[in-house]
C-alpha cells in the first residue's frame, strides 16, 4: 500500500476530518484569493493604463518641497526659486539624450483683447464674456514643429500646416489656433490677422482701464482640432473637461521666441507703469522664459523612463524641480485604488499568517487524534519523514480541493469587497490636479477611466499565485504540526 | 541458531538522580524455531525487555545483537522494519483500514523481499490465520477481538521477519481464542522456523512454550 494510497484512504475514510479541513481551507482560501485578486487587478489596471500611455516625463517644480520650504521660512528671509535655465536643459540632454525622442516647453503670456472673440461652447454654466468686454486668451509658445500636443496625438492639424523650424528659430509671427476659434472670428488659413492686445489695470473704483494697446499681426498658418477628452462625470453642463477644452480654444500657438519677445515688451510697458503707480523700484531680475514652465520630455520607450529620470535628475541637481512620470500621475489619480491595494496587501499577508496559525492548530489537533496511528507506523519501522510526507499529501490534496472551490467563490467575494471599498474613496480622485501636464499635453486618464479599466477577474497569474500561496501555507502548517511526529515515541504510545 | 543475543543488558528508569534498574546484566540467546514466553510479575521488566528486543527503545547498557550484529549498527527503525514483528495486547491496527490494508501497509514499509503479488500474499496469510477473504475486506473495527489479533499477527508476519514479539497477545480475547492464538504461535515457531517471544502473565501459555524465561529482580530464571 503506497504512501499515496495510504493518504487517499485516510482522506476518503476519515470523512469528517477531511470535510472540516476542506471547509477551513475554503474559508481562508476565499479571503486569501479575494485579497490577492483585488491587489493583482489594481496592478493589472495600472499596467494596462501605463502601457497605453506615451512615454512622457515632465520636468516641473517640486511643489511639496516648495511648500515645505515656505512653511519653515522666516518672514524676513528672501527666497528666489532657482528656476531652471537653458544650461540645465543642455545638461539634461547630454545626460539622457539617448532616451529622448523630443522635448518641448512653452513660454506663455496672457493676452487681453476685444478684437478677438472666443468660441462659445454653448453649455450651461459657461462664462464666455460678452461683446465689448475684454476677452482673455493665452499666447503659448512651442519649441519644435511637432510640439507635444501634436506628437502625443492630443491635437491634429485639420487645415494648413505646422511651424517650420525656421519660424520657430526666428520667432516669426505665425499662428496656429483651433478650428472653432477661427470659425468664430471668420479667419481662414493664410489670413493675416491682427489682434489688439490690451494692457489694463483697475482703478481704485474697480473699473478696468486700458493703459496701452499693442497690435500683434500674425499669419494664420493652420487650424487645430483637439482630441475628445474622457469625461469625469456624465452630467451635462460645463465640466472640468469643458474647461480644459475652453482653455485650448483660447490658446494661440506660436513659437517660444515670439512669446518671449512679447513678454519682454509687456514688461517694458508694465514695469514703468507700476513703478510710477506705487512709487517703488520693481524687481529688475532678468526675464527667464523657463521660470515656472514645465518641460515635457517624450522618450523613445516606456522601459527607459526610470533610467532617463535617474540620469536627468542627477544632471539637473536642483531639489526644487522634479521629474514627473506617467506613473507618478497615475498614483495621484488612482490614489483610492492604490490605498485599497495597500490595505489589502496587508490583509493578504495577515490572512496568510492567520491561515498558517489556524491550520497549524487544526492539523495539530488532527495529529493528536491520530497519535495511535502514528505510533503504529513507527512500530512498523516507517520513517518519520515518510509519515510527514503522507500527512502533507493528505492536507495538500484536501486543501487543493478546498482551494479550487475557493477559486469559484473568491471571484464573488473579491467583487463584493472591491465594490464596498471603491464606493468609499478616502480622497476625492477628481480633485487631484496633474499640474505638470495641464498646459503641455492633455491628461490621458482620470479616475473614471481607471475604474473602467479596473476589473476584478481571474487571470492565470492570479490563479497560479493563489495555488502556490495556499499550497505553501498548508505545507508550512503541516510541517509545523508534524513536530508532533518527531516527538512521537512508539513505545510510549503503544506499550 | 541464535538470532538475538543479549549481552550484559541493563536498563533503568530515572527517579530524580536515582537509577532504578528493571533489568540488570541480562544475558541470553534467542534461537529461531523456538517459542519463548517471558513471565514475571508486574513491574518486573518484561515489557521493557520486549521493547528493547523489538527496537522500540534504545539500549542503555550492554548490547543486543541481531544475527551477530550489535543493535548499534542499525537504526531502530530499520530493525523494526526488517527484523522484528510486534503483536500488541490491544491489537493496534489502523482503524479506518480493512484487515487486508493493515497487512499491506506493513508489506509496503519493510525492505525485506516480498513477492510482487502482495495482495494475494496478504489474503493467503490472513486465510492461514483464519481470516476469510470477505472478512479481510472489512474494516478492522468490524472484526471481533480475536480476529483483530489474528490480523495483527498477520501484519507482523507479512514483513517476512524472523522474530515475532508479542506483548500479552491474549490479554483481550476469550480463552478459546487465546488457545487458538497460542497454537498459531507454536506453528510459526515450529513449522515456519520463526523465533517467537511472548510476554505474558498466563501460565497456560507458558505451559505451551519451548522455553519459559521468568524475570526476577531484573534477571532470568530459565525453564526449558
Amino acid at each position: 500500500m503506497s504512501l499515496l494510497k495510504r493518504a487517499l484512504t485516510s482522506i476518503t475514510r476519515r470523512k469528517l476530518k477531511s470535510l472540516i479541513l476542506l471547509l477551513i481551507v475554503l474559508i481562508l482560501g476565499n479571503i486569501m484569493l479575494s485579497t490577492l485578486l483585488i491587489v493583482q487587478s489594481v496592478d493589472g489596471t495600472k499596467e494596462s493604463i501605463l502601457r497605453e500611455l506615451p512615454p512622457v516625463v515632465s520636468l516641473d517644480l517640486n511643489y511639496e518641497k516648495l511648500e515645505e520650504f515656505y512653511q519653515n521660512q522666516e518672514e524676513t528671509e528672501e527666497f528666489e526659486i532657482p528656476w531652471i535655465t537653458f544650461d540645465d536643459l543642455e545638461r539634461i540632454e547630454a545626460a539622457g539624450g539617448a532616451y529622448i525622442k523630443t522635448f518641448d516647453y512653452s513660454s506663455i503670456a496672457g493676452i487681453e483683447s476685444k478684437s478677438l472673440e472666443p468660441y462659445n461652447m454653448n453649455l450651461e454654466g459657461y462664462m464666455i464674456g460678452g461683446p465689448g468686454e475684454v476677452n482673455y486668451f493665452m499666447l503659448q509658445g512651442v519649441n519644435n514643429s511637432n510640439f507635444a500636443l501634436l506628437e502625443l496625438g492630443d491635437a491634429a492639424i485639420i487645415e494648413g500646416r505646422t511651424f517650420t523650424n525656421e519660424e520657430i528659430k526666428n520667432g516669426s509671427p505665425v499662428l496656429l489656433i483651433s478650428k472653432d476659434l477661427a470659425e468664430t472670428n471668420n479667419y481662414l488659413v493664410g489670413d493675416t490677422i491682427v489682434i489688439e492686445s490690451l494692457f489694463t489695470d483697475y482703478t481704485d473704483q474697480g473699473e478696468q482701464q486700458v493703459i496701452e494697446t499693442v497690435e500683434l499681426e500674425f499669419e494664420l498658418i493652420g487650424l487645430l482640432v483637439y482630441r475628445e477628452l474622457p469625461r469625469a462625470d456624465k452630467q451635462k453642463g460645463f465640466s472640468e473637461e469643458d474647461h480644459m477644452l475652453d482653455q485650448l480654444n483660447r490658446t494661440l500657438f506660436t513659437s517660444n521666441h515670439f512669446v518671449e519677445d512679447y513678454t519682454e515688451k509687456s514688461m517694458a510697458i508694465m514695469l514703468p507703469y507700476y513703478e510710477e503707480k506705487y512709487g517703488e523700484q520693481m524687481s529688475n531680475n532678468q526675464y527667464n522664459p523657463l521660470a515656472g514652465r514645465p518641460i515635457v520630455y517624450i522618450l523613445n520607450s516606456s522601459e527607459e523612463v526610470n533610467k532617463f529620470v535617474q540620469r536627468a535628475q542627477a544632471a539637473l541637481n536642483n531639489e526644487y524641480y522634479q521629474f514627473v512620470t506617467q506613473e507618478d500621475n497615475y498614483k495621484k489619480v488612482a490614489e483610492p485604488l492604490e490605498s485599497m491595494k495597500g490595505i489589502l496587501t496587508y490583509a493578504f499577508y495577515i490572512t496568510v499568517g492567520s491561515a498558517v496559525f489556524v491550520l497549524t492548530l487544526v492539523l495539530f489537533s488532527f495529529m493528536r487524534d491520530r497519535q495511535k496511528e502514528i505510533g503504529i507506523y513507527l512500530a512498523l519501522g516507517e520513517r518519520k519523514s515518510k509519515i510527514t510526507a503522507q500527512m502533507i499529501i493528505e492536507t495538500v490534496a484536501v486543501g487543493l480541493l478546498g482551494a479550487t472551490l475557493a477559486v469559484a467563490g473568491g471571484m464573488f467575494v473579491a467583487s463584493f469587497i472591491s465594490d464596498m471599498l471603491i464606493t468609499a474613496p478616502q480622497v476625492d480622485p477628481h480633485g487631484v490636479i496633474i499640474t505638470s501636464s495641464m498646459n503641455s499635453y492633455l491628461s490621458n486618464f482620470d479616475y473614471d477611466s481607471i475604474l473602467q479599466n479596473y476589473q476584478v477577474g481571474l487571470t492565470l497569474m492570479s490563479v497560479v499565485s493563489f495555488y502556490i500561496t495556499i499550497t505553501a501555507t498548508i505545507i508550512a502548517a503541516q510541517l509545523i504540526a508534524s513536530i508532533y511526529i518527531l516527538k512521537s515515541d512508539p513505545k510510549k504510545i503503544l506499550m | 541458531m541464535s538470532i538475538i543475543t543479549v549481552k550484559n543488558l541493563s536498563h533503568y528508569y530515572k527517579d530524580d538522580d536515582y537509577r532504578r534498574y528493571v533489568l540488570k546484566d541480562v544475558n541470553y540467546s534467542f534461537e529461531k524455531g523456538k517459542f519463548y514466553t517471558i513471565l514475571g510479575q508486574s513491574g518486573s521488566g518484561k515489557t521493557t525487555l520486549l521493547s528493547l528486543l523489538g527496537a522500540m527503545d534504545s539500549v542503555q547498557e550492554g548490547t543486543i545483537e541481531y544475527e551477530g550484529k550489535p543493535l548499534g549498527k542499525y537504526d531502530l527503525n530499520a530493525i523494526r522494519r526488517n527484523f522484528t514483528g510486534m503483536v500488541f495486547q490491544s491489537y493496534n491496527l489502523i482503524p479506518y483500514m480493512t484487515a487486508l490494508e493493515n497487512v499491506l501497509v506493513a508489506m509496503e514499509i519493510t525492505e525485506n523481499k516480498i513477492p510482487a503479488d502482495k495482495e494475494n500474499v496478504a489474503y493467503n496469510l490472513l486465510d492461514f490465520l483464519g481470516i476469510t477473504k470477505s472478512k479481510a475486506d472489512r474494516l478492522v473495527t468490524k472484526l471481533s477481538g480475536g480476529e483483530q489479533q489474528r490480523v495483527a499477527i498477520a501484519r507482523a508476519l507479512a514483513t517476512n521477519v524472523e522474530v515475532i514479539l508479542a506483548d500479552e497477545p491474549t490479554g483481550n480475547v476469550d480463552e478459546e481464542t487465546a488457545g487458538e492464538i497460542i497454537v498459531i504461535f507454536k506453528k510459526l515457531a515450529h513449522d515456519h522456523n520463526k523465533c517467537v517471544i511472548v510476554v505474558t502473565h498466563s501460565p497456560l501459555i507458558a505451559a505451551e512454550a519451548d522455553v519459559v524465561l521468568t524475570l526476577r529482580k531484573g534477571n532470568f530464571t530459565i525453564d526449558e
